[in-house]
């Protein structure tokens, strides 16, 4: 779409929040609580993508260097909000009895049930969102406004909604992320802020605009992180892929899967 | 090359290292065969489809050529090749008979002698007309160079001149974006012309033009000829047939006939191509 | 003379470089010259404060001068700056002597503190002026000119490069918290005593690092100028605005950009070495992502592609952040994020755009 979404990690952190929300509203059914903020924590972060895009984006298509400013600028607003409301610190969110332990493959090998969920839940909305863009009117008119507005527009696509229906699906993505990561992750007004260069890095590295490049790139991008880190340790780590990242663009200006010919340049 | 080939060539005692040969100076290319570019054999895909398939084109010196062809044929990629932007994926293409425009970059094929005006007009629209003019002329263009280059009184003279040739003269301060559609395309002619370049591919010069400024434009091109070569692609047949002596039609990324207009309007094939069955 | 022919057409130039004469004049005299307590006088805080500023100025003119003038949005600008800090900062370490709380006159404190026994081997010299002079210039020079060289040269563009330039800054900011680099990691380099023998902590001293703010900016701007007014300026903004057509006319765009690109980092750099004596300290944070981003917007409010508009932002913008973090710390960062949003939606221009605009009306 031409937009750089740098509020991308604070919609992330919107989702985690909906999730210690709801587990506070709920506290006597845990178990319930984590299916129950998939769909809220999908409608809150995609009201506020929606919201974004409606009050801001929409002036800036075409112009991804300013939607990068503008929406860096909401992440500051979004932080602050929830420091300012909740709390500056980390928030405690629990995780229900079904997605502890672990599944022992064999000594050495253990895999804990909560990343083996959220790894099937991974590819459950990967498949979702591939399907909703391959097969679907809302996919396919979505996908026609990407390539030529003007032209989509002309075939009686309204393209003002399926521009915020885009967003907020992404963002809904972005905060179902979000339910995904508490079970994972400390919760706190920052947990944005460490996910934002690491997926926009996976974007650089799988290319813009390209499902398949991203979902390649963010598991090779993780895997190749891991597997540095034992040795060199985790900030080291870090720091080559980012270096690893700033050669491969050398290579491949355009990500892993570029667009070719005539259509790319204009 | 393979290996073995590449060692028969390092003994041998008359081949002379790449970085140890001369530069060519660009006004003595060797244009004893009387072409000035030759492409053969070119052939370019993008994700499979073959933008360019095996096209074979020789430009003569002085010599004044139109491209036509309907869209998609590979005009504007030819000229892309050429130019350095694309890459081919086989065959080669020769400027003169000693330089090979494969190995170059833009800017050194540019400097080389071959100017290029875009299909859709491109100038510095934040510059004034002047300074366009200023900016393409030839000279060293290297960074040091060019951060202490001064205007001197020839240098201004000649763009003066070629402002006349314009007809851009009254324009000279203002900024380029405020430029109709029509003056942008001969300025941009213009930053050509001061590039003084032997080889000139003008890609749709008359675009949005009107028909005064048509015939000016064919007058032009025409007045540039054989000092220079010029290769005109264009979708106008008026101002193809008032300006063609030889046409080259293109079809999908290939030579489909080539020849004067009238032998070419014709020709069965380009009539097929164009009017379809 | 040279600098009259600079700011022949530059109207905002001539208004700013006098101000700044007139401040640089001013400020010392009521610092010095009149009583603590006189209405008029000038506290050394207020004037450190300003002299704060004016590096934030040189460092906004450098980014101005690649995103305005040459299309480079670099949101990495900040590294440059942080590492001509890093080099002023390792002088400072080594003034101070056997005056750290341990006493041990080879090694600064954080060293000892992590049992190292000798002074790792780039830290060496850093206790020369002249070289520390040097290293100001080369270091963040050299790196702009290998991450340039490596950018430009496979054409990474836009976005792209917006978001490397980055990735370096953040990478280098996790590698500067660890200790194992050898640059203090999470407290940086602090306790300064003394700049070439003068105490940092005298008014005189502060004095004379305001000054020499004043006239790197002054100098810094001049110089930017000069290469704008010059035709490599003006092939400068012919790539800004039509990149391939600046190559087909036969200059070298990458070489163009690499150039201005690292003397650019050199601006930023020596910014930052005149930004860490004033401030007393320099620490992995100077490398966030988020300070970078921010010193874009500095420009961006006071406007792109004018130079003194970079400084009408740069100043502007820490004169609120200063009175937010007193008066409502929670604001700030509303009041920054509102910033952004404003800037790029209603305000492309800037307020200089905004001024302009009017008088061209009236």
């Amino acid at each position: 779409m031409g937009v750089i979404n740098m509020a991308h990690g604070e919609l992330i952190m919107l989702g985690a929040y909906t999730t210690f929300i709801i587990q506070q509203l709920m506290p006597n059914t845990i178990a319930l609580s984590v299916i129950v903020a998939i769909p809220a924590a999908f409608i809150v972060s995609g009201a506020t993508g929606i919201l974004i895009e409606r009050s801001i984006i929409r002036f800036l298509y075409g112009r991804p260097l300013e939607t990068l400013l503008a929406t860096f600028g909401v992440s500051l607003i979004l932080q602050q909000l929830v420091r300012s409301l909740i709390s500056p610190q980390n928030v405690p969110v629990s995780n229900p009895d079904w997605m502890s332990g672990s599944l022992a493959i064999n000594e050495v090998l253990s895999l804990t049930y909560n990343r083996l969920y959220i790894f099937l839940f991974c590819l459950i909305v990967f498949a979702a969102l591939y399907i909703l863009l391959r097969r679907t009117t809302l996919g396919l008119q979505v996908r026609a406004v990407s390539q030529n507005r003007a032209m989509a527009r002309a075939m009686g696509v309204r393209s003002e909604r399926v521009d915020a229906m885009t967003f907020g699906l992404g963002a809904g993505v972005a905060g179902i992320a979000g339910v995904a990561l508490s079970q994972l992750t400390n919760v706190g007004p920052n947990l944005g802020q460490a996910y934002i260069i690491d997926s926009y890095m996976v974007v650089v590295f799988g290319g813009v605009g390209n499902l398949l490049g991203t979902l390649v790139a963010g598991l090779s991008l993780g895997v190749a992180n891991k597997l540095i880190e034992p040795s060199a340790g985790a900030v080291l780590a870090k720091i080559l892929v980012l270096v690893f990242i700033i050669l491969f663009i050398q290579k491949r200006p355009r990500g892993l899967f570029p667009q070719k010919g005539r259509a790319a340049e204009h | 090359m393979n290996a073995l080939e590449q060692l028969r060539r390092s003994v041998d005692r008359d081949e002379v290292f790449e970085f140890l040969r001369p530069k060519i100076n660009v006004r003595d290319l060797d244009l004893t065969h009387g072409t000035i570019l030759y492409l053969e054999d070119v052939s370019v895909s993008f994700d499979g489809f073959k933008a360019i398939n095996d096209l074979n084109l020789y430009i003569d010196a002085g010599e004044l050529r139109c491209i036509i062809g309907p869209n998609g044929a590979g005009k504007t990629t030819m000229m892309d090749i050429i130019t350095g932007k694309t890459r081919p994926d086989t065959g080669s293409v020769f400027f003169g008979q000693r330089i090979d425009l494969l190995k170059l970059s833009e800017p050194e094929i540019a400097s080389n002698g071959i100017g290029r005006k875009f299909q859709k007009p491109t100038v510095f629209e934040y510059h004034t007309v002047f300074e366009n003019l200023e900016l393409a002329m030839e000279g060293d263009k290297r960074v040091w160079p060019t951060l202490r280059a001064t205007l001197s009184g020839e240098d201004k003279d000649h763009i003066d001149e070629t402002l006349t040739t314009i007809g851009l003269q009254e324009h000279a301060q203002a900024y380029a974006g405020a430029l109709s559609h029509g003056q942008k395309q001969w300025l941009e002619i213009g930053m050509l012309l001061m590039q003084n370049p032997l080889l000139l591919l003008v890609d749709e010069p008359v675009a949005g033009m009107t028909h005064q400024e048509m015939d000016r434009t064919a007058e032009l091109l025409t007045s540039l000829a054989g000092k220079r070569s010029v290769v005109v692609v264009e979708h106008d047949m008026d101002f193809v047939r008032s300006i063609a002596r030889k046409v080259t039609v293109l079809h999908q990324g290939s030579v489909l006939a080539e020849g004067s207009m009238d032998d070419v309007q014709n020709d069965p094939k380009v009539v097929e191509v164009y009017l379809g069955e | 003379m040279l600098i009259a022919r600079i700011l022949k057409n530059d109207r905002g130039g001539q208004i700013f470089l006098a101000l700044l004469l007139l401040l640089s004049v001013l400020v010392p005299l009521l610092n010095l010259g009149l009583p603590k307590g006189h209405a008029l006088h000038v506290s050394t805080y207020t004037l450190t404060l300003l002299g704060k500023y004016l590096t934030y100025a040189l460092l906004a003119v450098s980014v101005d001068l690649v995103w305005g003038f040459l299309g480079i949005l670099s949101l990495g600008h900040g590294a440059f700056f942080a590492l001509g800090g890093y080099a002023m900062g390792m002088y400072l370490m080594r003034q101070i002597g056997d005056r750290g709380v341990y006493g041990n006159p080879d090694l600064p404190d954080f060293m000892v503190f992590l049992n190292w026994q000798e002074l790792p081997w780039f830290w060496h010299g850093f206790d020369m002026f002249w070289f520390t002079l040097i290293m100001i210039v080369l270091v963040p020079g050299v790196l702009a000119f290998v991450f340039g060289w490596l950018a430009f040269r496979s054409r990474v563009t836009g976005v792209y490069l917006s978001i490397i330039t980055q990735a370096l800054t953040y990478a280098l900011m996790l590698a500067f918290f660890r200790n194992e680099m050898g640059f203090g990691g999470n407290n940086g380099l602090t306790d300064f005593k003394d700049i070439l023998g003068f105490d940092l902590q005298s008014d005189a001293t502060r004095v004379g690092l305001f000054l020499a703010s004043a006239l790197a900016l002054a100098a810094g701007y001049l110089a930017c100028r000069a290469i704008i007014n010059s035709r490599l300026g003006r092939v400068a903004i012919a790539i800004r605005d039509a990149e391939d057509r600046t190559r087909f006319i036969g200059y070298r765009v990458e070489h163009v950009k690499l150039w201005i690109f690292t003397f650019s980092a050199i601006l930023a750099g020596i910014a930052g070495a005149l930004y860490v004596p004033q401030v007393g300290i320099i620490n992995p944070g100077e490398f966030s992502p988020l300070n970078s981003i921010e010193l874009v917007v500095w420009v961006a409010v006071g406007g792109r592609a004018t130079l003194y508009g970079a400084v009408l932002g740069a100043m502007g913008v820490n004169y609120a952040k200063t009175w937010f973090t007193a008066a409502l710390p929670d604001g700030w960062l509303f009041a920054l994020g509102a910033l952004f949003i404003l800037v790029t939606v209603l305000l492309p221009k800037g307020i200089i755009g905004l001024l302009t605009r009017r008088g061209a009306r009236s």
